[in-house]
């Protein structure tokens, strides 16, 4: 009689670990800015589990593509210079949080299907290496 | 990358105040001129910088396939001239492209539209860009393309130049700096 009811424990376990695991990571915050084109989207990613995480991918149904990118400035004989790459993914440490800003990490939406007005919103799905597929809203509005 | 004197404008370029003038960004020291070539602004018309004359002029390099620093900049200069409240009007904002392949004056007034439709998005002749690009040592690189969508990136200078009413270049900021201290630097250039 006992061993069904250790299995059921075990099982119950086992399946709360793992959900866990995979709802710790949420997205937050995330704004975009009024656009044509070419957009952007900022949010903070959080991690609340003992696991290392990773942002490899994201879609959204207002761009043809969303693209991982980080912007880099470099001081120069006058001022600065600023560039920006494509980046493969975008690391969420354990226990960690990482905001995607402007000047640094970023998505970048390419080939958006209308313009993005100030007060609108629209959903974005981010893919994670572990997390899997999660779903945010961005707010469009006008300034960091 | 243009071949101009790096050093001279280096050293034209120090710490302090500038004629008198306390400034929050780097004070340019000398005189760096704006260039007296015509450029084309977002409307298709002529721009010339001398017709800015009597006005504080900020200038902004970038492109409008650019989805973070470029906009971040312009939106940095937008809240900076709210700052000015009626002084606003004295004072005139040029985003100025560093990839007129794909900026034409109609995907520059679709960009600035989305900021302020008074701002100038200008391109240019390539001897008229290029002279600008010199007159204030302006680099620019097209980006080697790794599998992005976006088709192309570039590398440039990202630096924010204020001019005076005469045109003169007087001080620069970095794009990153508040706008609380472009708006002051453009007040102060106005008195």
């Amino acid at each position: 009689m006992k061993r069904p009811v250790i299995f059921a424990a075990v099982a119950v376990l086992l399946s709360s670990t793992a959900a866990a695991r995979v709802a710790q990571i949420s997205a937050t915050d995330a704004w975009s800015r009024p656009a044509t084109g070419t957009g952007v989207v900022y949010l903070t990613l959080t991690n609340g589990s003992s696991r290392r995480d990773a942002l490899v991918g994201a879609r959204s149904p207002i761009a043809a593509h969303v693209e991982l990118h980080e912007s880099m400035t470099m001081a120069a004989p006058v001022g600065a210079v600023s560039s920006m790459q494509q980046v493969r993914f975008i690391t969420v440490p354990p226990h960690g949080r990482v905001v995607l800003r402007p000047g640094a990490c970023h998505l970048m939406l390419i080939g958006l299907a209308h313009s993005l007005k100030a007060g609108s919103t629209f959903p974005l799905v981010l893919d994670f290496e572990h997390a899997g597929w999660k779903t945010t809203r961005v707010h469009v509005h006008e300034m960091d | 990358m243009p071949k101009i004197p790096y050093l001279l404008f280096f050293l034209a370029v120090t710490a302090g105040c500038s004629h008198g003038v306390q400034l929050d960004g780097t004070p340019v020291h000398g005189r760096i001129a704006a260039p007296d070539v015509a450029l084309i602004d977002q409307h298709g018309r002529s721009f010339r910088f001398a017709s800015q004359e009597g006005k504080v002029v900020v200038v902004l390099f970038g492109y409008t396939h650019c989805p973070d620093v470029c906009p971040t900049t312009l939106a940095r200069v937008k809240r900076a001239d709210r700052l000015l409240g009626s002084e606003a009007r004295s004072a005139a904002v040029a985003f100025i492209t560093v990839d007129p392949r794909r900026d034409t004056p109609s995907a520059l007034k679709r960009f600035i539209g989305a900021f302020d439709p008074r701002f100038y998005g200008l391109t240019g002749s390539a001897a008229a860009l290029d002279a600008v690009y010199a007159s204030f040592h302006v680099w620019h690189q097209r980006l080697p393309n790794h599998g992005s969508s976006a088709g192309y990136l570039l590398a440039h200078t990202s630096t924010i130049y204020v001019l005076d009413r005469r045109g003169d270049l007087r001080v620069i900021h970095d794009w990153s700096d508040s706008p609380v201290a472009v708006a002051h630097d453009i007040k102060a250039l106005l008195e």
